[in-house]
């Protein structure tokens, strides 16, 4: 694994300051859980409880936080043997990719068809650029609504929030609409771009070899 | 002019080069994701065979890399003969169809995957013939006697095919 590894470039490096903020959301998140759960215990001490049944419960806490501490531990020697081995498999594939990639892209810019696919692609392009402007848009003020949210769903036990959305329909209907509803327009964008440029390098092909041009692909003759 | 009828008009055309390369991209990377998950599973097991102070005749990472081309074949031949459609075919809205009009049988599914082999031995001219031939076949659709045909309903609106559709008609009449 080292030997076919050793000829392949590095992948750059995560980006520092995302991860400083990923850390520190996490970081403040587990902070902020650990101080309500202090209360949260505080409030059990203070009741009437059986000391034995308590000890129990803290230390099968205790071993089950070690392990979890432990694996996370060894998680980034775990991803870098992922990443070594992924990138030493894929590799060959990008590398193949970039070949054919280049060839079809000089290709295109000699005969002058990067420019006619640009024509068609470029709506999609903007249409992208807006759909991804007005996420942008929703998710600001999605984020907004959300740390308040946090914080009220903070005040309600555990419970009782995984109980809410389980059970709540509209909840999952409304994830379910948008998922739905960007994706598969997104999906028909590609695809209907793909057909026109399905017909536009036909057209160009076929008024090379002088055919006759079609506005429709055929359908196949089947039995 | 495209008219109300003509929305519908790609489903069951023959799809052509650049949804196909797309959806051909799109598989050649699910396929080499499993492969580099597969690869590290292999590694992952002679390791632990390794602390556990087996030594194996032979590593089941070498067993693995002579097992590559067995997993190439399984995903395309499966998902061609079950579906019509790999996974990348199914996100560009395409299917294979055999002379029947259904999926390819496993024997056409395996002949149409030899076909891919030599397409792309001939420096990939098998695969790019889809955009010479009068029914959009690559040399493995006419080896294996398939065809790809496009597997959606558009909707209504789709600007873009709706743009070209009417661009070409008028360039056909003005012909």
């Amino acid at each position: 694994m080292t030997d076919s590894t050793d000829a392949i470039p590095q992948l750059p490096e995560a980006d520092p300051e995302l991860h400083k903020t990923l850390v520190r959301v996490i970081s403040g998140g587990v902070g902020e859980a650990i101080d309500r759960l202090k209360d949260l215990a505080a409030e059990l001490e203070s009741a009437d409880t059986d000391p034995e049944s308590v000890d129990a419960v803290a230390l099968t806490t205790n071993q089950a936080a070690m392990i979890v501490v432990g694996y996370l531990s060894e998680w980034p020697e775990q991803m870098t043997a992922i990443r070594e081995t992924a990138q030493s498999v894929t590799y060959p594939f990008g590398q193949l990719l970039g070949v054919a990639y280049r060839t079809v892209a000089a290709v295109a810019e000699v005969t002058g068809v990067a420019g006619v696919v640009a024509s068609v692609t470029e709506p999609t392009r903007e249409a992208l650029a807006h759909e991804l402007e007005r996420l942008a848009n929703v998710g600001t003020a999605e984020y907004a609504r959300g740390r308040v949210l946090s914080v009220q769903a903070f005040e309600r036990s555990i419970d009782g929030v995984i109980g809410y959305l389980g059970d709540s329909e509209e909840v999952g209907e409304l994830v379910r609409e948008q998922t739905l509803g960007i994706t598969g327009a997104a999906v028909q964008e590609i695809r209907e771009t793909g057909a026109a440029a399905d017909g536009l390098t036909e057209g160009i092909f076929r008024r090379i070899l002088g055919r006759e041009r079609r506005p429709l692909p055929p359908t196949p003759v089947v039995e | 002019m495209a008219t109300e009828t003509q929305f519908h008009v790609l489903q069951g055309r023959t799809a052509g080069f650049v949804t196909r390369l797309i959806a051909y991209g799109i598989d050649l990377a699910v396929v080499a994701g499993v492969l580099a998950v597969g690869g590290w599973l292999a590694v992952l097991i002679d390791d632990i065979f390794d602390r556990m102070g087996l030594d194996p005749s032979i590593d089941v990472s070498t067993i693995y890399i002579f097992l590559i081309p067995s997993i190439i074949a399984l995903y395309f031949v499966t998902f061609w003969a079950l579906t019509g459609r790999t996974i990348g075919k199914w996100f560009m809205g395409l299917k294979v169809i055999g002379p029947t009009g259904q999926s390819p049988t496993i024997g056409k599914s395996f002949i149409r995957l030899i076909g891919y082999g030599l397409s792309a031995l001939a420096f990939w001219v098998g695969y790019a013939w889809v955009i010479i031939d009068d029914e959009r076949q690559g040399w493995h659709d006419h080896m294996a006697k398939t065809w790809v045909v496009y597997d959606y309903e558009r909707r209504k609106g789709g600007e873009i095919y709706t743009s070209f559709l009417e661009r070409e008609s008028r360039s056909v009449e003005a012909d």
